[in-house]
């Protein structure tokens, strides 16, 4: 994988349109994946390279399905098909002096299908219910 | 207010994960909150029923009682929502689910959360009010108002020679003691005291 050598930025509000779209991009082609971490609970990675810099990302774990309290629930009424992540450029190359990544996704809600565990996995996790 | 937005984004992904990692506290601190929300609403009735510690209801005239009736259940009635509605304004009384929460997601959330919560606050704080004037106002009616004279005269049953007689106690021009015209004398066997008669 090549680099760019980009500079740091911080990414504004009005940024999300175009991330989204690189984010959509590099699903697609597989640059950017999201997997099973195991275990009993709903756990996946993100991982890939930063759709901004190219650079190798660290691991980024989310969580499906998190209990808080319910003035924070979402409002929902049927089975969300979609989830909000955030794809922050977690990359080791220097882009600014004492910071991981190249400032790109923090603060930018990005919508991914959500991901479903492989049957293979399924069966693992109930079986350890 | 943060120095950077690496520091604003840096506090809303530390309170994100703290979520994620205390979903068993969370659901604990909703069945406490839910826990003295029953025990609050179930003291209601107590802390309202200002004819009782004053006056009892039986002893108001009419039609002041049915008056104190309606005010009481109006005001359990306020307390009640009053308190539901502080206690979710204090704190969330259930648990839901989010699909996916990371800092920006509960950044979005938390603003939301604090308007419903503001609402609530209004709410419980309008029918607590309400609450509020309706015992005080109940009391000092309670206090000043009239009790109703003793109930009609007391009634006996008396048993005599020739069988029973059953009415009020009563004493004659001569100054005989007599229940339903019976005199109570020396062929009396038994005298009851009874709530009523029975029709003839």
């Amino acid at each position: 994988m090549t680099t760019k050598p980009i500079p740091y930025r911080f990414p504004r509000p009005a940024d999300a349109e175009g991330w989204q779209r690189d984010v959509n991009l590099a699903l697609q082609t597989g640059t950017l994946a999201i997997t099973p971490a195991g275990g009993a609970r709903e756990d996946y990675i993100l991982g890939g390279t930063c759709p901004r810099c190219g650079h190798e990302m660290e691991p980024q774990p989310f969580e499906l399905d998190v209990l808080v309290p319910d003035m924070l629930g979402e409002r929902r009424t049927s089975a969300v098909a979609t989830i909000d992540v955030e794809v922050v450029c977690s990359c080791r190359a220097t882009h600014k002096d004492g910071v991981r990544g190249c400032g790109f996704g923090k603060g930018l809600l990005i919508a991914i299908a959500r991901p479903t565990a492989s049957p293979a996995d399924a069966e693992g996790r109930h079986a350890g219910d | 207010m943060p120095a950077t937005e690496e520091e604003e984004w840096g506090y809303w992904d530390a309170q994100a994960t703290r979520l994620v990692r205390t979903e068993v506290e969370t659901v604990n601190a909703s069945a406490t909150r839910l826990a003295a929300l029953t025990a609050s609403l179930l003291g209601l009735f107590g802390a309202v029923a200002f004819a009782g510690g004053l006056t009892t209801l039986d002893k108001l005239t009419s039609p002041l009682d049915d008056v104190v009736r309606v005010m009481t259940t109006a005001a359990v009635l306020a307390a009640a929502v009053g308190t539901v509605l502080l206690a979710a304004a204090a704190g969330s009384l259930g648990v839901k689910n989010v699909s996916s929460l990371n800092g920006p997601k509960l950044k979005e959330l938390s603003q939301e959360q604090a308007r419903k919560q503001r609402r609530l606050l209004s709410k419980g704080r309008l029918a607590a009010a309400l609450a509020a004037a309706l015992v005080i106002s109940g009391s000092l009616l309670v206090l000043w108002a009239g009790t109703s004279p003793p109930s009609a005269a007391s009634r006996y049953l008396v048993v005599h020679d020739d069988g029973a007689a059953c009415g009020e106690l009563a004493t004659t021009a001569e100054g005989e003691v007599v229940v339903a015209g019976i005199p109570l004398t020396g062929d009396v066997h038994t005298v009851l005291s009874v709530a009523s008669c029975p029709e003839p």
